[in-house]
């Protein structure tokens, strides 16, 4: 992790976010924006390793800067962080491509260590997320191509998920080893951002249109 | 008498008149045409043709009124005037602009119709105005004065033709007269008002403009501004005038079907008029030349009859969708008075009524009154009951069918009312969720980090007002938590939170409880936050053990460690303990804290009914 892109508005947020990645990936380069205009001027000129996007951006929302950055280089590992992103969305920045979100009001040794591990290539995901997911292929499956379905083992890690297990202790419930777990949830996503029929179908589901 | 019922009706009638009115010209025409010119021009000088065009139209007008009421006072008076006009322009084009040598009789006749017709025509007006829109008390007397006045001083007019006689001048003040007494007398009748205005505007700029060109110079005995028989086209404003305020105003209670009665009989005249010229210009056999005039109408007239009959008489149609988006617009409209002026603007779009007015009290279902010109609109909880008079601007009256559709939009706007009443309420309702969480748990925990002295203590309620904001707004429209979700978030919350201080977790969950109250979830989460800060903090615990048993009736929730323990006496006094006691107790719960073996033990008990001491 040698190049890293920090977006948020806020002066004090971004100093505190860009400290804690210099903690967590020392000699790490980090530059920081606070508009999706900047954001998107930096993606255009630099390559980055990591990104920390904020949503809320005075000038437009920071999935504008998700989508573009995945599109200009889609290896860039791009972290969502929010303070109030409510579960839909999260699922949005998940299916625009993040490859996590992280709470910004989390403990900066908690936020440190979720830091490593992502960037480590170990995605994170909340309860509450993986409920949502669930909700969203079970709406949206049987529409679906046969190869973006769940297969079992991602319905199980899944649903281990969202009764709060973490990826440890899912990996030691089904007998998994740790990254084994993170590949199936890096699938998950994957599956996640299958398209905008599926996205179409899973805002329809949220509105309580697309099922009886 | 069956057969002889058609003389009866309408259409027979105003055959009658275009017969008597082209027959008439046909003789001036045959006059004029039996003459020697002046010039060598074999035909009728173009001021004739035009005189009589005009006498013609506006004849057919009048008759047209009066054959659909032939009963009506004011029909028949305006129908005098239309006979008067044609008498004043025949008259005109008997004499023949000077282009013939013309016999005495002749230039005696078209003196004496000229003369009589141009009088008739203004004591006509007068007359009508006096009963029409509404009859002036005494009007028999004052029409019987009008008459003989005017007459009078015709006769003595014609007498001496030398000097200049302001007849028509008089008349024209006279109706403008008229015009105004009407005008008082329709205050507060805004149907009358607005034919009155329609109609008198009409007269006043084609008589007077005539009187104003023509009759005004020579009454002074001076040569008039433009040919009189050209003036005469300002007649046609008031004909045609009538014939535009029969569509609007419904001018002498005449509907729309007064105009199928003129198409129709013009539809016949031009089907005659076009055999009779075949046969005697074309000379074509008669069977010929039927079969000719029957396609010709067929496929010119016919065609044209109904374009002509769209245009005048299209009536503005709201499509179901148009009116299911106007009535909704109108039930989610911001404020009370926008939808209330929304709601008149509905109707106003639907039925084009003259006046909209409020009514109270107002009836209870779409009725139909004072014979069809009133439709009474039932009030839709906030919006009131209104009174719709005129429809069409007055030219059309509410049948069973307008009764109907309004029955259907006030149902509608029930059934909308209804869906914005439920919105507004929980919205209203959400509004109070989300004060009093804000101060039951934001405002209490940014209280409590603004006098907590510890900078440690401060960051931890910061940070869980931020987690109880976002509760707050994920979780709005839900007063209470499923239980397993819940449960499902803190178990992942706690398990990170220990995983980075390398403690372990143990996590056992016991029993089910269908839901959890805001309160109850809302303590559930403290107390284990709280507990798992203390063993982070203070413990130097390896593991943690989190129980939580449900049953129907209370919460059991067991903390243990296996840490350096405390003293209970000494920590009750700070840190967060004496706030999750607090919590407890105000829950109607039961909490005890106690050093077990290694470590410290919580026990707390919630009942799941919630009894606010």
């Amino acid at each position: 992790m040698k190049r890293a892109l920090i977006v948020e508005d806020v002066p004090e947020t971004r100093d505190w976010l860009q400290a804690l990645v210099t903690g967590a990936f020392a000699g790490c380069e980090v530059r920081a924006e606070a508009t999706v205009r900047g954001a998107v001027a930096a993606a255009e000129a630099e390559r980055f390793d990591f990104a920390l996007i904020d949503l809320g951006l005075p000038d437009g929302s920071g999935l504008d800067v998700l989508r573009k950055l995945k599109a200009l280089s889609p290896e860039t590992t791009a972290i969502v962080t929010t303070v109030m992103g409510d579960d839909a969305h999260i699922v949005g920045a998940l299916a625009a491509g993040a490859e996590g979100y992280l709470l910004k009001e989390t403990p900066p040794e908690l936020l440190h260590r979720q830091l490593v591990q992502l960037a480590d290539g170990i995605p994170a995901i909340s309860p509450s997320i993986a409920r949502r997911i669930m909700e969203h292929f079970r709406f949206t499956g049987p529409a679906a191509e046969p190869d973006e379905q769940l297969t079992g083992r991602e319905k199980e890690v899944l649903s281990l998920i969202a009764r709060g297990l973490r990826n440890a202790d899912v990996a030691q419930a089904l007998g998994l080893a740790e990254s084994t777990v993170a590949s199936h949830i890096k699938a998950i996503y994957r599956k996640l951002g299958i398209g905008s029929r599926a996205e179409a179908a899973w805002h329809a589901t949220r509105l309580g249109l697309g099922h009886s | 008498m069956i057969g002889l019922r058609f003389l009866n009706t309408p259409g027979f009638r105003l055959g009658a008149i275009l017969f008597t009115g082209l027959a008439l010209g046909a003789l001036v025409l045959a006059s004029l045409l039996s003459r020697t010119p002046v010039n060598d021009s074999a035909l009728p000088p173009l001021r004739s043709l035009w005189s009589l065009a005009v006498g013609l139209l506006a004849f057919t007008i009048s008759g047209w009124v009066w054959a659909l009421r032939p009963r009506d006072l004011a029909s028949r008076i305006f129908l005098i005037s239309g006979l008067s006009t044609l008498c004043f322009t025949y008259g005109a084009a008997l004499y023949g602009g000077g282009a013939y040598f013309t016999p005495e009789w002749a230039m005696e006749t078209a003196f004496y119709l000229n003369v009589g017709g141009a009088t008739g025509f203004g004591i006509a007006m007068i007359v009508l105005f006096l009963v029409y829109p509404v009859r002036i008390p005494g009007w028999p007397w004052l029409a019987a004065a009008t008459v003989a006045v005017f007459t009078g001083w015709t006769v003595l007019a014609v007498t001496r033709p030398n000097e200049g006689h302001p007849v028509t001048l008089v008349e024209m003040l006279c109706i403008i007269a008229m015009i105004a007494v009407q005008f008082v007398a329709t205050r507060g009748d805004p149907k009358g008002r607005a034919i009155l205005i329609w109609f008198g505007v009409s007269v006043v700029i084609g008589a007077g403009s005539f009187i104003l060109l023509v009759a005004l110079p020579n009454t002074f005995m001076k040569p008039s501004v433009i040919l009189a028989e050209y003036a005469f086209a300002f007649f046609l404003i008031i004909y045609l005038g009538v014939a535009a305020g029969l569509r609007r105003y419904r001018l002498f209670e005449l509907e729309e079907w007064s105009f199928r009665v003129l198409f129709y009989a013009l539809g016949a005249v031009f089907l005659i008029a076009l055999d009779a010229a075949l046969i005697f210009l074309l000379s074509l056999g008669q069977a010929t030349a039927l079969g000719v005039s029957l396609l010709l109408v067929a496929f010119l007239y016919l065609p044209f009859r109904d374009v002509l009959f769209r245009a005048l008489l299209r009536r503005r149609a709201l499509t179901e969708q148009a009116m299911f988006q106007a009535v909704l617009g109108v039930a989610f409209d911001a404020s009370e008075t926008a939808r209330s002026e929304r709601w008149t603007g509905l109707w106003r779009t639907l039925f084009d009524p003259l006046e909209v007015s409020v009514i109270r009290p107002g009836p209870v279902a779409a009725t139909i009154a004072e014979e069809g010109a009133e439709l009474l609109i039932p009030a839709s909880a906030q919006l009131p009951a209104l009174r719709l008079r005129h429809p069409w601007q007055g030219r059309g009256l509410f049948a069973p069918r307008h009764q109907k559709l309004a029955e259907e939009v006030s149902g509608l706007m029930r059934h909308a009312e209804q869906g914005r009443r439920a919105y507004d309420r929980g919205v209203a309702e959400e509004r109070v969720r989300i004060a009093r969480d804000m101060h039951d748990n934001i405002g209490a925990q940014l209280l409590g980090a603004l006098h907590s002295t510890e900078p440690e203590r401060k960051n931890t309620m910061i940070r869980e007002t931020l987690t109880d904001l976002r509760e707050i707004i994920n979780n709005a429209p839900r007063a209470a938590q499923d239980f397993d979700e819940t449960l499902a978030d803190l178990r992942a919350e706690s398990a990170e939170r220990l995983a980075a201080a390398e403690v372990r977790l143990s996590w056992t969950v016991e029993g089910e409880a269908p839901s959890l109250s805001a309160n109850t979830s809302h303590a559930l989460r403290s107390i284990v936050r709280e507990a798992v800060s203390n063993v982070i903090k203070h413990a130097g615990a390896g593991m943690m053990d989190i129980r939580i048993a449900a049953d129907d009736h209370s919460l059991g929730i067991v903390i243990r460690d296996d840490g350096r323990g405390f003293d209970a006496a000494q920590v009750s006094g700070g840190h967060g303990l004496v706030n999750l006691r607090a919590r407890v107790e105000g829950l109607n719960g039961e909490i005890g804290i106690t050093p077990s073996g290694p470590g410290t033990s919580i026990e707390v008990r919630l009942p799941l009914e919630e009894k606010r001491s």
